[in-house]
């Protein structure tokens, strides 16, 4: 340890002993330890709460806090500070709990003396540094396990497309001959299916990148987002016919200054969850509308729902991972991980309200700042009046 | 054009549209007859109906999955004679022995040409014909 003073937090509330403790620490000329003392939790936790508090001494038994859940307000305050316990003589067993509690050291009052003091507070902060230590090893540990199923993620999904890529070209090649001319065209358009497909999972891996690493940019302009839901919504149409897919709209155009091809993705992503969890046949409803102030779009579905218990986690990537090898669908599990980065992005919120077997309600709330009259609106060939196809 | 003695059913459980539609023209144009499955319940159906050869299965299935197909028919009590071969894009090591152990006769990673689909069926029913 360096040669630079030790920071010393005493939280007693016996006058007589803060007198001891003070005496012990600063008998010797030089001493490295500076006090400061605090006779109330409360007095502690805002001492705590200031920082550059190396080590606390901690008397469980306070006016306004007594037993363990002193030391539990304590951690709870600054979890990095190493804890001394101090206990009386018929309190040990007490002491001890603590520490299994994550005090890292205890001393019985009356039995102290100055080079116990001493050794048990550097013995202290030398503990907590250890175990700082073997929990950043554990972090790290979990990180590789993540980027582990992440890679096994990654490789299935790319395999999936691969194999119609691999499959259709070397069919194609083997049996030129004996193929019809609408089979290869069929083949042909498949294979290209495939790799738009891969550079989107690509894509989707580059966007979470960006998005952790904090890298991602909105290119944000004034955005018509009644012609961006009519648009998605009559091409998803097209890409799942089996589906009902409804699209209500307020009277008046929806607008909103925000990145219109990254909204589009979020809502693209919904509706594509949306269809995939539900039956054909079964309606899918989108629904936008200006309230308080925020633009709010919702996506329902009358698919399988979402059991309970995961129903705070469907956001969460690292559960999404965990979860997606023994799950039927494929995908990488970022599509929800994404949708709320790139919402969070806008200054936005989402959430989902969900029932096991009914369905489920993804919305999204983005603010709406305001934006000036006669600002253009929307992009290229999108009208702002939306007077017309209204689904 | 059709070989002799290639006249075997192949059921195939996958339930990707392309991979599937891949799979059986291949084998169709080998001259196997070909009956397809999209989920792992309807394709245990179509491999207790009989006269299956072969069952092609994908492991990640809607529903029933391919793991659950393959305990179905090589478990206790009676382990199906009709060779399993998995056809999947989970490329570990450790899921291969599994699916080994758990009677596949063969653990297919895709992608896979058409040229090695053919030779791995195709080798998997002489192997089955010797026995």
């Amino acid at each position: 340890m360096s040669n630079k003073a030790v920071k010393v937090l005493l939280i007693e509330d016996n006058p007589a002993y803060t007198r001891l403790i003070r005496e012990i620490l600063a008998e010797a000329k030089g001493s490295p330890f500076k006090l400061e003392c605090a006779d109330r939790l409360a007095t502690g936790l805002a001492c705590l709460a200031q920082g550059r508090i190396d080590a606390v001494l901690l008397d469980l038994g306070l006016p306004d806090s007594q037993g363990l859940s002193t030391l539990v307000k304590v951690q709870a305050e600054a979890l990095a500070v190493p804890v001394v316990v101090l206990t009386g003589l018929d309190d040990e067993a007490l002491a001890v709990e603590a520490v299994q509690e994550g005090a890292q050291d205890y001393l019985v009052k009356g039995q102290v003396d100055s080079n116990l003091l001493k050794r048990s507070i550097r013995y202290a902060i030398e503990r907590k540094r250890a175990e700082e230590k073997a929990r950043q090893l554990e972090t790290l540990k979990e990180l590789d396990q993540v980027r582990s199923q992440l890679l096994a993620n990654v490789s299935h999904e790319l395999r999936t497309p691969l194999t119609t890529i691999k499959g259709y070209s070397t069919m194609l090649l083997d049996y030129d001959r004996r193929l019809g001319r609408d089979e290869k065209q069929e083949y042909l358009s498949a294979i290209d299916r495939a790799t738009d497909r891969m550079t989107e999972l690509v894509d989707h891996l580059l966007d979470m990148t960006r998005l952790e690493a904090g890298l991602l940019k909105l290119d944000k302009t004034p955005t018509n987002i009644t012609a961006l839901l009519q648009t998605t919504i009559a091409e998803a149409r097209l890409r799942t016919p089996g589906h009902k897919i409804v699209l209500k709209l307020p009277k008046t155009a929806l607008r909103l200054n925000g990145d219109g091809r990254r909204i589009r993705q979020v809502v693209d992503n919904l509706i594509e969850n949306a269809t995939k969890y539900s039956k054909a046949g079964s309606t899918v409803t989108i629904e936008a509308k200006s309230q308080d102030s925020e633009l709010v779009i919702s996506v329902a579905d009358q698919g399988i729902g979402i059991p309970r218990e995961n129903l705070g986690n469907v956001f969460d990537r690292m559960f999404n991972l965990e979860h997606r090898l023994t799950q039927e669908s494929g995908g990488l599990g970022l599509g929800l991980a994404l949708c709320k980065g790139l919402v969070e992005a806008h200054g936005g919120r989402i959430w989902v309200e969900s029932e096991l077997g009914k369905g489920s309600v993804f919305r999204l709330a983005l603010p709406q700042e305001a934006i000036a009259e006669g600002e253009a609106y929307g992009e290229k060939g999108q009208q702002s009046n939306n007077s017309h196809h209204r689904g | 054009m059709v070989k002799k003695g290639s006249r075997a059913t192949i059921l195939i459980i996958e339930d990707e549209d392309d991979i599937r539609t891949f799979a059986s023209r291949v084998l169709e144009l080998e001259g196997y007859r070909v009956l397809q499955a999209v989920d792992g319940d309807e394709g245990l159906r179509l491999a207790r109906q009989g006269g299956i050869g072969l069952v092609l299965l994908d492991l990640r299935l809607p529903g029933r999955d391919g793991w659950a197909v393959l305990s179905q028919m090589k478990g206790d009590p009676e382990p199906s004679s009709i060779p399993v071969v998995v056809f999947t894009a989970s490329a570990g090591a450790p899921q291969r022995s599994r699916a080994l152990a758990a009677g596949a006769a063969d653990y297919l990673v895709k992608p896979l040409s058409a040229a090695s689909l053919k030779k791995a069926i195709s080798r998997i029913l002489r192997q089955k014909r010797r026995h």
